[in-house]
């Protein structure tokens, strides 16, 4: 496995374990990074379209089961995963820019079509909140790159 | 500088696959979210008991050690509160002894207490109004006698015998204590009642008809009945309960300790009786 594919393994796993660690005290805040969306979407980075599929699905199913939501997020994650990796063939992607405004409007994309689906979709949620929160994801996703790859030199 | 993530080609044979998985994996997911409730939670209890499982111990585990540092730090506060009300209180002391002496009347015995546990789920589980005690007649224990929490009445120990006793919550039917305002205004006989909803409160009976007793007013135990010291507090007048036409008046009371907050309770051990 490249170093690159090792390393975003080893960041979907983190953030997944993290996301479900750290629920109690993320839904207290009003705005807070979703490390279970950028597991999703970088697991689109590096997985064929069907893998990151299969993968979106079951993080879904998991997260719709923690929170014992609408049953949403498994569709929601499913569709993410796969056409962040039809996305990534798409266009040329060797740039460091790239990841940061993939997880920034990936989350962005996300969280709206959640707040559409459960009917809490306004403009507070829509043009301040879920910036805030696809920006922080933005700052965790890099951070955790960063501190990884300073790990595996 | 480290390298950028990258991305990795996808063959093109592969895609037909993959929209393959894809359809059938929106299918399922589609499925779920339109399945119903009952059986989504089924679902969702299932995926809860097995992969989420650990998570949900961590959860519980920081649950309890965010209670652990609120009590804590509640703890420690009413410590500086019995600190600060110690000191005060040892200077009436020292004033009451003084006076006493002063009067030629001899030293006052006020009593004490014991510190037990409540032992929880005892004597028989489903047995609500009463309680095992880990203390009884060879600790000083002598029934009938009042037990107290930090907070007041907790109830009375009904009998004893060498370390353990047994006694009624104030829940119990037969539970009564004699009662006063702080300010000593107005003095009634407090009760259990159980309100329309089954939870338990207490009733100020038998009150005059023309004698209003203030919202709000904390009642303490008068001491007449020997059973409590003076001045515990029993609970808050809430409102008026019952009015027998002209002349007479019940309340409603809000106990200053519910059963179930009472772990650690505090025996009165009477003053020796004067030779």
């Amino acid at each position: 496995m490249k170093s690159s594919e090792t390393r975003t393994v080893v960041l979907v796993v983190g953030f997944t374990l993290l996301h479900f660690s750290l629920r109690p005290l993320f839904v207290d805040w009003p705005v807070a990074p979703d490390l279970l969306t950028a597991a999703v979407l970088l697991g689109g980075l590096f997985l064929r379209a069907g893998s990151a599929a299969i993968l979106g699905f079951f993080l879904g199913i998991l997260e719709d089961a923690m929170a014992l939501g609408g049953g949403w997020t498994a569709l929601l994650y499913t569709m993410a995963a796969y056409l962040g990796a039809r996305f990534r063939d798409l266009i040329f992607a060797d740039s460091r820019l790239f990841v940061p405004l993939y997880l920034f409007l990936g989350t962005w994309a996300i969280h709206l079509a959640i707040a559409a689906l459960t009917g809490s979709l306004d403009v507070t949620t829509g043009l301040v909140v879920s910036p805030i929160d696809a920006a922080l994801t933005t700052i965790a996703g890099g951070l955790g790159e960063l501190l990884i790859a300073r790990a595996s030199r | 500088m480290t390298r950028p993530l990258r991305y990795v080609p996808t063959d093109r044979p592969s895609r037909g696959r993959d929209f393959a998985i894809l359809v059938a994996l929106l299918t399922l997911a589609l499925s779920f979210a339109t399945i119903g409730q009952e059986r989504r939670i089924v679902i969702s209890q299932y995926v809860r008991a097995t992969a989420l499982y650990p998570f949900l111990m961590l959860h519980e585990a920081f649950e309890k050690h965010a209670v652990t540092v609120s009590s804590t730090r509640l703890l420690a506060s009413q410590r500086d509160s019995l600190a600060a009300e110690l000191a005060s209180a040892r200077r009436v002391a020292a004033d009451v002894a003084q006076l006493r002496r002063l009067l030629g009347l001899g030293g006052l015995d006020p009593g004490g207490f014991i510190l037990a546990d409540i032992v929880p789920g005892r004597p028989n589980i489903g047995e609500s109004h009463a309680f095992l005690l880990a203390k009884g007649r060879l600790d000083g224990v002598e029934p009938p006698v009042g037990v107290l929490a930090g907070d007041g009445i907790v109830g009375v120990i009904r009998s004893a015998r060498g370390s353990t006793s047994i006694g009624h919550f104030w829940t119990h039917p037969e539970f009564r204590v004699s009662v006063r305002t702080e300010s000593g205004s107005a003095v009634g006989i407090v009760r259990p009642r159980q309100e329309d909803d089954g939870r338990m409160v207490m009733e100020l009976e038998g009150m005059p008809y023309q004698e209003d007793v203030p919202l709000g007013s904390l009642l303490v135990t008068s001491g007449v009945s020997s059973l409590y010291p003076a001045g515990i507090p029993v609970g808050t007048v809430r409102a008026v309960s019952e009015v027998h036409a002209g002349w007479a008046k019940s309340y409603l009371v809000e106990p200053s300790v519910r059963p179930d907050e009472a772990n650690v309770a505090l025996v009165w051990r009477r003053p020796a009786a004067p030779e």
